[in-house]
């Protein structure tokens, strides 16, 4: 058991404690006459109530209204809102301090005891006292409502503790009313009959317990069983039990070394807890009254304990604060193992869940003996080759593990046979046969076989503080401010990662990424620990799990989040209570809670998703999400703008502002103005303005000008467009409006200089009039000029003229829009006008299910006598497993490329053209000679990146379908061509025949033939050369294109098997493990039966012979449910007889013969499921992470890894 | 080539466009009168030349024959000198800009194809040298037939069509000409699609009913036309059949035979023997459009090899 503070706060001398039955809340009163209210989630003082004078000793919340009552040493007790945090009213009447107050869980009523001697009830609604129970003759130190029936229970410094029957107040204020009642009514009231001798007509003593030999500080009933626990100045806690007609002392609790001020039950578990001012808070066993744990504090006497009502939590405070802790964690222990979920549930049992069918099984086993009775189940590692768990339970002093079989038939909750035990605060499995353990107390790893013998032991440096699964082989070590990636078979650090006090680990699905939790702040790194992303936050983090495209979902106290790589992150879902991720899948969450149940959350992934493409630049996808999922918010929208896709964002707004925000931002002048036009106000027209002349759309600069009414700028935007219509206008617009300056301005725009000296004159500015008539040489002016100055021209001295200025003579044509920024429509955009994308739906592409090669039914005319056959040699036949195909992923974004390279195929005429105008698949391509669209195509499809292979393939696909037409002699020959259809007579479907779907099953038998014949290097080329035929293929339908599917599959299977063989026979004879390894291997290719037998028959005997004969036998089974007669049989039977007599096995191999497992077609080694592998997408073969763009073994073409869309040859 | 009163010349003009020049060879002049004879001594001179023969002495004979026509004896002289001697003797079809007449254009175009390797350039001398002609040369249909192989050596069925369309404008009797049987045969069977091959492989089949005992290479020109339409129509079993028979001819000029057995092993997974045929290819015509298409095409897979290895 250990003791997990949540919270803690600095409160001196805080005397009462009470915890919110919904909310994070705790509120502790305080002997300074302070009331606090924290949230506990937080850690922040939410607000203080003062209207207390003195010590408030006791606090309470109601169970279900914003309320919260207190008691003080003022001998009042005050009601307060929690809306207003005011005191709404004080309840007088105690003659001496309160110790304790309390609401009725149900009636109106409030229940407080006083140093006074008295109990008493009020009702808080009329605001009255409507008992006092008296009887205690000592300060009663607290008093408490039953949770259900109609009783109280008190103590009292006399040494009593006392249970009251209050069924008749019920029974008389059943129907409270809310009006003050008449002193009449209170008057008649007092007139009831049913007094007892002191008065008391509604409560009556029922039991007195007397036990305590010294004062009783609390008393307190159990939930749900007729149970009291009190505590008192004798130092002892006290169990008592009652029934109908009397109550009796059950035991004490020993062990405090002080006063006992404080005992409640817990409300779940068979426990105590009690606090003293021995400075402890003790937990007891209920059942055995024994202490289970004792948490002690140096300095503070503890003065009250609380518990919450629903959530596991508690709440004590003491002389310096409040300290919010729960007992245990919480966290259900689980593993994943393939679609199946092994956890832990709250009874200690554990289950198993079916992510596929969705069910929880039966308990399979009782843990409730493993370890000390209250200790948790922190972590579970399930192994899947002896179907077996580890678990690890303790606090860190006293950590354990079990490695417990599980039964192999589920009928219930069994208790364990086999458990073996150690101890340790780590374990996990490693391997099929090894697990490790860390022990933080001498910082030793050590590797352990099932059987649970120490194989080897290391010993780690002294910061690490704990170590966390970190992939097959190796464990993360976690330090205080980092993370190490330890291979443990080489003592090797591969990595190392900074981030403070890492919890857990989530490993992608991929194991590509994991993520590192830590309590505040999650750290996304790479497989190999290199940082990716970090990001926090201020509640606590509880778990976190991948979805299959790289998006971590995870869980806070409130919320299911989740993150991007990039760090993009955001809500998914707000949550009532705490939820442990296991895993994701689509929209589906499949989640373990504290009651230790699967619960699975149904979320809309939408916005991740989105963001995901978004991040991608997957903008098809983009657009297809808004036009079909209903993905709307301020939040996307302004994710779209920081994230600078305005364009984007605007089809999701329809409010003018932001649209015209948006549209400005995008460029998008036409949507900006329509909006402009909506709200039409100055600034808005500045703005646009302001873009549309930066984007040369002069006409939507006249126009907001216009609106503006900013007449010089609109003059000189005439000048610059050199429209001198309208910069007429501007002047006749500016005449009206009697502004001369304008007008001035207007005229030495248009060069209208007679207008000009006209202002001038009725301005009365005759001289600058007649120069400027002068200079310009309009002699008629000048003499009117003179005429009404009455002057001569004689009388002016003028500087000597030069000749009259010529106003340039603007453009001919006013100019139009300029654009001057780049304003091409963006994909999303035109996407949007041409709404090009019709083919793409919302239905999210199911998986497909991994394909029944059985199902398939391959037609292979196979005689092979498997009998005949020598050892090492044999006929192959179809194996009964399936085979697991990857799921075909189809990039239509892809498609579209690859049809476009295409179209730059070089320009030819006739039937050449035809088939390139018509091809699709890539082998139309190689037959119509467009060598290099193809190579393009498969590259894309299938990652294929070494052709040199393929190249007699290219020829043959080239060449069948070319023929040469004898003609006129001493010409050459004309070109013929043959088509896949003579019958066809649609130019638009002429495509070239291409050969080599018809032969696949005779070259399948010839590589049959030559396995028989133990020539397996020829085997494998012409497996090889019918992978290179049906990448080079076009088939009519949906049914070859799935048996040549089938038989790649096929193939790669006899590659990879005849390859493991012919390796296991170069290997040394000084390496058996590798031999043995190697033939096991062998037996896991999917071959066909007959030659599956071969398989196991090799692995059998070379077991046999290095004495590992529980392998042996393992393998003369597996022979033997394959054929149980005939001479191979017979000698399985010996041998199998033989082993068995000599159980074990000499030589231990990396093979589990329960386990699923690929093999890497590289380093021909196991990948176990769930192992972070890498697939190739000709053949689907698997391999490790590390041969990560290297070329596949099977194919010798395709790259490892590489993208890929996958095999398209259906034509 | 004058078709509409070819009824005497009939089979000689049939054998001679269907390649049976042995029997073109074996007839002698004053079986016909004597308006065809000039004609017979022609087709007779050109296949001797298309066996392979030295035709001097047809060409001396005839040139005293028929005194007045000595262009047309320059003209086979030249063609017939060209076989025996090649290229270094004469400049004759060097020096034949633009065609005066029909068989000048004819064998001027062979000439460039052949030994200039230039079928663009033999394809605009006899386009030239029809349009030319002001009005349509409704009597010479030779020059249409070669120009349809021309376009069709190159793949180009479109030009090929176009001529062959062209044939509207002409009288329907010009339909019946052998010259027009045998150029829709090859459109047919360029066109493809089952009908059109299958006409294709009668007009042959019933070619091949006639005697052939003592002409192997014309039986051998007519089989492996059949074997292209047969294999065409995926009857490879029959294909197989027309091989069997071909090989049991003695004929040198097998290269389009050869490279037509390519394919059909391609087609029937029998690609094993392809290294042999290949190799027996580049000795019978080393500059054959399939060896030269092949080494094309091979470098262009080299260059894909090397752009994608990295």
């Amino acid at each position: 058991m250990k003791m997990l503070t949540k919270f803690e706060s600095k409160s001196s001398r805080a005397k009462g404690v009470a915890l919110h039955p919904k909310r994070p809340w705790v509120l502790v009163s305080l002997h300074s006459s302070t009331i606090q209210l924290w949230d506990y989630r937080m850690g922040t003082l939410i607000d203080r109530f003062e209207d207390h004078s003195g010590p408030v000793r006791c606090v309470s919340f109601h169970p279900t209204q914003p309320l919260f009552v207190s008691g003080g040493d003022d001998y009042s007790i005050k009601v307060w809102s929690l809306n207003s945090r005011k005191c709404i009213f004080t309840l007088n009447g105690h003659l001496d301090y309160l110790r304790s107050v309390s609401f009725h869980h149900d009636l109106p009523w409030i229940l407080s005891c006083s140093d006074d001697q008295t109990i008493r009830i009020w009702n808080w609604q009329n605001r009255q006292e409507i008992a006092c129970l008296t009887g205690h003759n000592h300060y009663v130190m607290s008093a408490q409502f039953h949770p259900k029936e109609d009783l109280i229970v008190s103590a009292s410094l006399d040494q009593t503790v006392r249970v009251w029957d209050i069924s008749g107040l019920r029974k008389k204020h059943s129907a409270p009313t809310s009006s003050i009642r008449s002193f009449e009514d209170q008057l008649q009231r007092q007139q009831l009959p049913q007094q007892d001798i002191f008065g008391n007509v509604n409560a009556v003593v029922k039991f007195v317990l007397e036990g305590h030999d010294k004062g009783v500080n609390y008393a307190a009933f159990h939930p749900t069983l007729p149970l009291i626990v009190s505590g008192g100045d004798d130092r002892l806690v006290k169990l008592w039990r009652m029934s109908e007609t009397k109550a009796w002392e059950v035991d004490s609790c020993r062990g405090h070394t002080g006063t006992v001020l404080a005992t409640i039950f817990h409300p779940h578990q068979d426990l105590i807890l009690s606090v003293g001012d021995d400075k402890t808070i003790r937990v007891w066993d209920l059942n055995k009254r024994t202490p289970v744990k004792q948490f002690r504090r140096e300095h503070d006497r503890f003065w009250d304990i609380a518990c919450h009502p629903t959530v596991n939590l508690f709440a004590g405070c003491h002389d310096s604060g409040v300290m919010i802790f729960k007992l245990e964690r919480e966290r259900p222990a689980y593993s994943i193992f393939q679609n199946k979920l092994y956890f832990v549930n709250n009874e200690k049992q554990i289950q198993c869940y079916d992510y596929q069918k969705k069910e929880t099984s039966l308990p399979m086993l009782s843990l409730k003996k493993i370890g000390k009775t209250w200790s948790f189940m922190r972590t579970l590692s399930y192994n899947q080759a002896d179907n077996s768990i580890l678990v690890t339970h303790g606090s860190s002093d006293d950590g354990k593990y079990s490695l417990i079989t599980l039964p192999k038939h589920v009928t219930g909750a069994i208790e364990p046979t086999d458990a073996r035990q150690g101890e340790c605060n780590f374990a996990c499995f490693i391997s099929r046969n090894r697990f490790v353990t860390f022990t933080k107390s001498n910082k030793s790893l050590e590797v352990k076989d099932l059987n649970n013998n120490t194989t080897k032991s290391i010993q780690l440096d002294s910061s690490v503080q704990d170590v966390l699964y970190g992939g097959p082989g190796r464990v993360l070590l976690v330090k205080s401010h980092s993370v190490i990636n330890y291979d443990v078979q080489q003592r090797k650090e591969l990595g190392e990662i900074s981030a403070n006090n890492v919890k857990y680990v989530s490993w992608s699905n991929s194991g590509q990424y994991l993520a590192l939790l830590s309590k505040h702040t999650i750290t996304i790194a790479t497989k190999d620990l290199e940082l990716v992303n970090s990001l926090h936050e201020t509640i606590r983090i509880k778990s976190a799990a991948w979805d299959d495209s790289d998006v971590l979902l995870y869980t806070t106290l409130n919320h299911i989040k989740y993150t991007l790589l990039n760090g993009d992150n955001g809500i998914i879902k707000t949550l009532a209570n705490i939820l442990y991720l296991t895993k994701v899948s689509q929209s589906k969450v499949y989640c373990l809670n504290r009651a230790g149940e699967v619960e699975v959350v149904t979320i809309d992934p939408t916005e991740f998703r989105f963001k995901r493409a978004l991040v991608n630049k997957n903008l098809k996808e983009v657009v297809r999400m808004i036009n079909n999922s209903n993905l709307v918010g301020q939040n996307i929208i302004s994710y779209l703008q920081k994230k600078g896709y305005p364009e984007v964002a605007l089809a999701f707004v329809s409010d003018p502002e932001s649209r015209f925000v948006l549209a400005l931002e995008s460029g998008n002048l036409a949507v900006a103005l329509e909006e402009a036009k909506k709200l039409n106000n100055n600034s808005i027209w500045e703005k646009l303005a302001e873009e549309a002349l930066n984007e040369g759309n002069i006409e939507i600069v006249e126009f907001c000008y216009q609106n503006l009414h900013l007449f010089d700028k609109l003059s000189f935007l005439y000048v610059y467009k050199g429209d001198t219509e309208r910069l007429n206008k501007m002047a006749t617009i500016a005449e009206h409006r009697s502004d001369y300056s304008s007008l001035i301005q207007n005229t030495f725009y248009n060069g209208d200089i007679k207008k000009r000296c006209q202002v001038y004159i009725q301005s009365g500015m005759l001289p600058l009039a007649y120069t400027v008539a002068k200079s310009n040489g309009l002699e008629d002016l000048c003499a009117e000029i003179l005429n009404e100055a009455g002057i001569k021209e004689e009388d002016i001295e003028l500087p000597e003229l030069s000749e009259p200025l010529q106003v340039p003579e603007p453009v001919a044509e006013p100019i139009q829009n300029w654009p001057l920024k780049p304003s091409e429509l963006s994909f999303f955009e035109s996407a949007q006008l041409n709404g090009g994308l019709d083919d793409l739906t919302l239905e999210e592409s199911d998986s497909i299910a991994p394909k029944d090669l059985e199902a398939s039914q391959l037609e292979l005319e196979e005689e092979f006598d498997d009998e005949n056959i020598e050892e090492d040699e044999g006929g192959w036949g179809l194996d009964d497993d399936d085979l697991d195909i990857d799921e075909d992923q189809v990039f239509d974004a892809q498609t579209d490329k690859e049809a476009a390279d295409a179209s730059n195929a070089p320009a030819v005429d006739g039937e050449i053209a035809f088939w390139l105008r018509n091809a699709k698949t890539a082998a139309q391509y190689v037959a119509a000679g467009a060598f290099e669209q193809a190579a393009s195509m498969l590259h894309k499809q299938l990652g294929v990146s070494d052709f040199e292979p393929l190249r007699e393939r290219f020829l043959e696909v080239y060449e069948s379908s070319k023929l040469y037409l004898p003609g006129v002699d001493g010409l050459p020959a004309m070109k013929d061509y043959i088509r896949v259809d003579n019958d066809e007579d649609n130019p638009n479907k002429f495509l070239p025949f291409i050969p080599g779907f018809e032969g696949l099953e005779d070259k399948l038998a010839v590589g049959f033939k030559y396995f028989k014949d133990n020539n397996l290097e020829k085997a494998i080329k012409v497996f090889r050369e019918i992978i290179y035929t049906i990448t080079v293929l076009t088939v009519e339908d949906e049914d070859q294109e799935s048996k040549c599917e089938d038989i790649l599959l096929l193939c790669r299977e006899y590659i990879l098997g005849l390859t493991i063989e012919l390796t296991r026979r170069q290997v040394e004879t000084s390496d058996p493990k590798r031999n043995l390894e190697l033939a096991a291997y062998f037996t896991r290719t999917k071959l066909q039966k007959p030659h599956k037998i071969n398989a196991l028959q090799v692995a059998m005997s070379q077991c046999f012979k290095n004495k590992n004969y529980s392998s042996a036998s393992y393998f003369a089974d597996e022979l033997l449910s394959l054929v149980s007669s005939g001479p191979r049989a017979e000698q399985a039977k010996k041998l199998k007889a033989k082993a068995e007599t000599i159980p074990g096995d000499a030589i231990e191999i990396d093979f589990d013969s329960y386990a699923e497992f690929e093999i890497c077609a590289s380093s021909l080694t196991p990948i176990y499921k769930g192992s972070p592998s890498i697939t190739e997408t000709l053949v689907g073969a698997k391999y490790k992470p590390d041969e990560l763009g290297n070329i596949c073994k099977i194919t010798k073409i395709t790259k490892i890894g590489a993208a890929a869309s996958g095999l398209r040859i259906k034509g | 080539m004058d078709f509409r009163d070819s009824g005497e010349l009939y089979t000689v003009v049939t054998q001679f466009y269907t390649g049976q020049h042995s029997k073109v060879v074996e007839y002698s002049l004053n079986q016909f009168s004597d308006e065809s004879q000039l004609k017979l001594l022609e087709f007779q001179v050109r296949s001797t030349v298309s066996l392979g023969k030295d035709a001097s002495k047809l060409i001396d004979d005839g040139k005293a024959q028929f005194p007045d026509n000595e262009p047309l004896f320059s003209l086979l002289s030249a063609w017939n000198d060209l076989h025996s001697f090649g290229v270094d003797d004469s400049t004759y079809f060097e020096d034949v800009k633009e065609p005066e007449f029909e068989l000048q254009a004819i064998l001027t175009s062979f000439y460039i194809v052949k030994f200039l390797k230039n079928i663009d350039g033999a394809i605009s001398l006899l386009t030239k040298y029809i349009d030319d002609s002001n009005m349509l040369k409704i009597n010479e249909l030779e020059p249409y037939l070669v120009l349809i192989q021309l376009h069709l050596i190159q793949g180009n069925f479109g030009a090929a069509n176009k001529i062959f369309n062209n044939f509207e404008n002409f009288p329907d009797s010009a339909k019946d000409s052998i010259v027009y049987q045998v150029l829709e045969s090859w459109v047919s069977s360029i066109k493809g699609e089952t009908e059109n091959i299958n006409n294709a492989y009668y007009f042959y089949d019933e070619i091949l009913s006639n005697d052939f005992e003592n002409d192997e290479s014309g039986k051998f020109k007519i089989l492996n036309t059949l074997l292209v339409l047969t294999i065409k129509l995926k009857h490879y079993p029959e294909a197989y059949e027309l091989v069997k028979q071909i090989n049991t001819l003695d004929v040198k000029q097998v290269d389009d035979y050869l490279a037509n057995q390519i394919t059909l092993n391609y087609l029937t997974g029998k690609a094993e023997n392809n290294d042999e045929l290949i190799s027996k290819l580049k000795i019978s015509n080393p500059d054959h459009a399939y060896l030269t298409d092949r080494a094309v095409k091979n470098e262009k897979f080299t260059d894909i090899v090397n752009k994608y290895k990295n």
